[in-house]
């Protein structure tokens, strides 16, 4: 996972970061920011998703389900979507 | 109505800009109680079945050694940390570095003279650990340094009867003893005198153990810690697994902020006012600890003393992350110091904002000094990373292993090192004599986490010692700054 976010800092700083001028206007982040665009929202495995089947148990779409695996995802879409209201502001994986 | 009055930020500004930086804690120094700031973190620290401590310069080695002097102040630690062995604890120091003579810390010239006159470093640590336990006698011998170390030479038995006796009262007695050691490089003058004597130590450290009641707590630097010679002895690894990092969390690092404004007057008031005003009052650390276990209402605090944003807009930063990841070394730690010092510049940066405390102007005009002091703070432990960054300036990181090395090689740093400790070799890495190599250069960058080494194999420098070094990030995207 670490290699990974290394790899994505690659990505972002090559590709989208400004060059660096040392000022708060650089769009350009330290590499460690979990807040920066570069650091993933993570969705772990989670085995119970390999039997999803919402047509034989609905359950399955209800957010008691889902939100065990995706909810520090989803916190993290709507933090970035300033949807805060709807996020808990604190699991951004 | 004297309820209505809204906070007066420059009142806290200014006892911001008055925090006290210069306290380096020497040998000898006497800490007060109202001076001791108790991280969540640092019980480990305290605890006396943990006996090494491992920080970087800055992290409190010295103070807690000194600290723990004061028996009013151990009693403090022993509840505030859930640890009775403090409570009864006679604490006395075994080695600081100290110049001046005591009744059981010898001083660097003294182990000197011993060394010279053919004693053995365990005869030595023997000697101290001796006029230490001695000290829990009613009353305790003023037997000198040379005097010790003669009766142990004379009577090799003299040690472990005598500490078995002492060990015995204390158990009666229902106390202990904990014996301190700091500023270990202080030792001697070369790395292999300090290793040899340090390594010996431990290793009597470690076999205090059959005691009951006398235990030793070891201060010692990253680096010294990182030596793999250093551990080569017989059990070391049950002493290595059981040490303990200082370290510095986030909201322990804000909790200092706000216990040394709350220990002026008119600050402290009005810092209370806020809180109050805010809902904030349990993020206040009352009497030198921290209160509630969410960090929310300390959050809050700090957004509401210096706004919740580095700028305009969250893509910005939240300031409450923000000044701790640019502080942090490559340990993900900051020196309480260093985010002190950070705090205090941007009390004085002007214009002062009128709806908060300090802004974001100011605390990026703050990071920076603070980042200056922290590395020039670090030369004079380390004067080897002067040139180790010098050599990278201009580049970007996170930068190739091969491609560093490379640059080193170009510089020549590994030759200016050795010529710059020719007659100093302290002043070289601790294991830099052995390997002389570019390999055991970035070994030791990394020891003193001024480096980094990250998952994908690429060398990091954290930005707190990279802007100062003139080492740049990478950025691939060239803006027109007039269009902004």
């Amino acid at each position: 996972m670490a290699a990974h976010r290394d790899a994505l800092y690659d990505v972002f700083a090559e590709e989208l970061y400004d060059e660096d001028s040392n000022s708060l206007d650089d769009i350009n982040f330290n590499i460690d920011d979990r807040e920066a665009p570069h650091w993933p929202l993570v969705i772990p495995f989670n085995s119970a998703f390999i039997q999803f089947d919402p047509l034989r148990d609905p359950s399955h779409l209800t957010s008691a389900f889902y939100e065990q695996t995706f909810q520090p995802f989803l916190s993290g879409l709507y933090a970035l979507l300033n949807l805060d209201d709807l996020s808990d502001n604190s699991t951004v994986a | 109505m004297a309820n209505a009055k809204t906070v007066d930020y420059a009142e806290i500004r200014n006892g911001m800009s008055q925090f006290d930086l210069s306290s380096r804690v020497e040998p000898n120094d006497e800490i007060a109680l109202d001076r001791a700031f108790l991280p969540n973190a640092h019980r480990g620290v305290l605890d006396t079945r943990r006996s090494l401590v491992v920080g970087n310069r800055g992290m409190g080695k010295s103070f807690w050694t000194h600290a723990l002097l004061n028996q009013q102040l151990r009693q403090k630690l022993a509840t505030v940390y859930g640890l009775k062995a403090l409570e009864n604890a006679n604490v006395v120091i075994g080695f600081n570095g100290s110049d001046k003579v005591a009744a059981v810390a010898p001083t660097s010239d003294e182990i000197a003279v011993a060394l010279a006159g053919g004693a053995d470093p365990d005869v030595i640590w023997q000697a101290v650990l001796l006029r230490g336990a001695r000290t829990a006698r009613k009353d305790p011998p003023t037997t000198s340094f040379a005097e010790a170390i003669r009766e142990v030479i004379d009577n090799p038995e003299l040690y472990s009867c005598e500490m078995s006796a002492l060990d015995d009262l204390l158990i009666r007695e229902e106390r202990s003893l904990l014996v301190t050691f700091d500023a270990l490089d202080r030792l001697g003058r070369n790395w292999d005198q300090i290793r040899s004597l340090s390594q010996t130590l431990l290793s009597r450290v470690l076999r205090l153990q059959s005691f009951r009641s006398i235990r030793a707590k070891v201060f010692i630097r990253v680096d010294q810690f990182s030596d793999t010679e250093l551990f080569r002895f017989p059990d070391s690894s049950k002493l290595k697994n059981s040490s303990v990092h200082l370290r510095w969390e986030a909201e322990d690092l804000y909790g200092l902020m706000l216990f040394e404004l709350l220990r002026l007057d008119r600050p402290g008031q009005e810092l209370r006012r806020l809180a109050r005003d805010t809902n904030t009052d349990l993020a206040l650390p009352d009497d030198g600890k921290m209160g509630a276990m969410s960090t929310q209402p300390l959050e809050s605090l700090i957004n509401a003393i210096a706004g919740e944003f580095m700028g305009s807009h969250k893509k910005r930063g939240r300031v409450y992350t923000w000044i701790p990841l640019h502080l942090s070394d490559a340990a993900d730690t900051c020196s309480p110091r260093t985010f002190l010092r950070a705090w205090g510049a941007a009390a004085t940066h002007t214009p002062s904002p009128t709806d908060k405390v300090v802004d974001h102007l100011g605390l990026s005009e703050g990071v920076r000094q603070a980042s200056r002091d922290r590395l020039v703070e670090l030369q004079e432990d380390y004067p080897w990373i002067d040139p180790a960054l010098h050599a990278l300036r201009g580049e970007f990181v996170p930068i190739e292993r091969e491609q560093l090395l490379a640059r080193w090689d170009q510089g020549a740093v590994l030759q200016t090192i050795l010529k710059d400790s020719a007659s100093e070799p302290t002043k070289a890495p601790v294991n830099l004599e052995q390997s002389e190599s570019l390999q055991g250069l970035l070994e030791a960058m990394k020891s003193i986490a001024v480096m980094e080494e990250r998952a994908n194999g690429k060398i990091n420098v954290p930005d707190i010692f990279r802007v100062e070094a003139g080492i740049k990030r990478k950025g691939g995207v060239a803006v027109p700054r007039a269009s902004k």
